[in-house]
């Protein structure tokens, strides 16, 4: 892989076992959606409830990517938990906005933001 | 040809003429300041407003006459013009950066350079690109990488850039995915200059039925975003992003062309 | 690896391109599933064959091929008028 590519890690969150940060770095575009999409059931089927997703680090998100993202959301939420968003930049809320997906996501400001909303 | 210690001459540029060169020679100083400003009061007087100052023979340029070059700098940039320097020698070139001249006066290494510059910035020159691609997906972020990287590279901002790699995605992968090229290609045109940008996606197709056609051109004329839903959002982001969107659709061959404009010059 | 593959690419000729079109055929390359070194390598070679060119060819259009065939990139640069200007090779691995 190389490093324009996205890079995808997962991490567990201090005192919530449930949880999940889901770190995302490079783009988020349709050479990559899917994994997202099998990261996300892979971690429901583990019992996890809740994803924080830290974006502070993805640079660029296409209309797949998005796609992906509201798919993690409805899953997460099908099953009792929930989906977070932190850490945004500029540009992808834009496109966010666009889309009309920044009323279906919860997207904080920070990381912190989004992971005190879990305790 | 001989030429004294320092010599300053202003002769047209034959590659542009709206453009002077003031040649300078040798080691440059307090002499050189009152015909220098007398120089450039002439150009102003005649209405030429553009400047390239020929550095390639200067050995020394004393700080009275960059301070000189500063008030020209000034003079024709009052009335839209410019004034670049051409060439100093390293040596030089390292003494002015000290002096923070290169913060202030841009720096070509040739004429060739100055002239790309020039014809971009001051005659609204554009700069294309076109693409014949296999249609597959994973070429995509390359191409989109590009065409930002085109776009920063000639000062548009982060942001136009980004949004211009959101179109070329969704038209990219949009002619991958739906168009079904039958010859397992597309193709792309890109064309801006300072204040507008153009870019049309096109691929061949299967025969399209009168019907087929007239699906794809719905779907172009009216994209709809549902609420939750995980796909279809591609041309109604492009769509809301340009400036003006249109599409061609025929038996064998579907495009999509958009304009973006600029916001601010 | 894919059957052979062609990219071609006519473009302005402008200095502060370069950057970006090498980058271009090393992204392009690693798609094409070639390892980061080889990548790297198409990367230079794609700034050596431009290089010149802009040079010489200060305005007008340039015109890259990309032709990827197992494990093999062949570049070729033209000029406005379709005359060769130079090859490289790069062995992907």
């Amino acid at each position: 892989m190389n490093d324009k590519q996205m890079l995808l890690t997962v991490e567990f969150v201090d005192g919530v076992p449930m949880a999940r940060i889901l770190r995302f770095s490079g783009d988020l575009d349709s050479t990559n959606a899917e994994h997202v999409s099998e990261v996300v059931l892979s971690l429901l089927r583990e019992g996890v409830l809740h994803i924080v997703a830290d974006f502070t680090k993805l640079r660029y998100v296409n209309s797949t990517g998005l796609g992906a993202l509201l798919f993690a959301n409805k899953k997460m939420k099908e099953a009792g938990g929930s989906m977070k968003i932190a850490g945004v930049n500029e540009n992808v809320f834009e496109i966010i906005e666009i889309i009309g997906a920044n009323t279906l996501l919860e997207i904080h400001r920070t990381m912190d933001d989004a992971i005190a909303t879990l305790k | 040809m001989t030429l004294p210690v320092s010599t300053v001459l202003l002769e047209p540029f034959a590659e542009e003429p709206t453009v002077s060169v003031l040649r300078l020679y040798g080691d440059i100083g307090l002499e050189a300041i009152t015909r220098i400003s007398a120089l450039v009061d002439d150009l102003v007087e005649k209405k030429r407003f553009h400047l390239l100052v020929d550095l390639s023979q200067v050995n020394f340029l004393s700080s009275p006459v960059v301070g000189a070059l500063m008030g020209c700098r000034e003079r024709l940039m009052r009335r839209s013009g410019s004034i670049a320097l051409l060439a100093p020698k390293p040596e030089l070139a390292e003494k002015l950066n000290l002096m923070g001249v290169n913060l202030v006066f841009p720096y070509y290494s040739n004429k060739n350079a100055f002239l790309r510059h020039f014809r971009w910035e001051y005659q609204s020159e554009s700069r294309s690109l076109t693409l014949e691609v296999p249609a597959y997906a994973g070429y995509v972020p390359a191409i989109r990488r590009l065409i930002a990287g085109l776009l920063l590279s000639k000062g548009y901002t982060p942001r136009e850039a980004f949004q211009l790699e959101s179109i070329v995605d969704e038209l990219s992968n949009n002619a991958i995915e739906h168009g079904l090229p039958i010859d397992k290609k597309f193709s792309i045109s890109f064309s801006f200059d300072k204040s507008s940008i153009h870019l049309a996606v096109a691929n061949g197709c299967k025969t399209l039925s009168s019907e087929a056609q007239e699906l794809i051109r719905e779907k172009f004329r009216n994209p709809c975003i549902i609420p939750g839903s995980m796909r279809g959002r591609g041309i109604a982001l492009v769509k809301k992003i340009a400036s003006d969107m249109t599409f061609r659709v025929d038996a064998q061959r579907v495009q999509v062309s958009i304009t973006k404009m600029r916001e601010e010059s | 690896m894919m059957e052979p593959q062609t990219i071609r690419m006519d473009i302005s000729s402008d200095d502060v391109f370069l950057p970006y079109i090498r980058q271009f055929v090393s992204d392009s390359s690693l798609a094409m599933g070639f390892d980061p070194r080889s990548a790297s390598l198409a990367e230079v070679e794609t700034n050596s064959l431009f290089s010149y060119a802009i040079d010489v060819i200060p305005s007008g259009i340039l015109r890259l091929e990309c032709r990827f065939e197992p494990s093999l990139l062949r570049l070729s640069l033209f000029d406005e008028g379709g005359n060769l200007c130079g090859t490289r090779e790069v062995v992907g691995l």
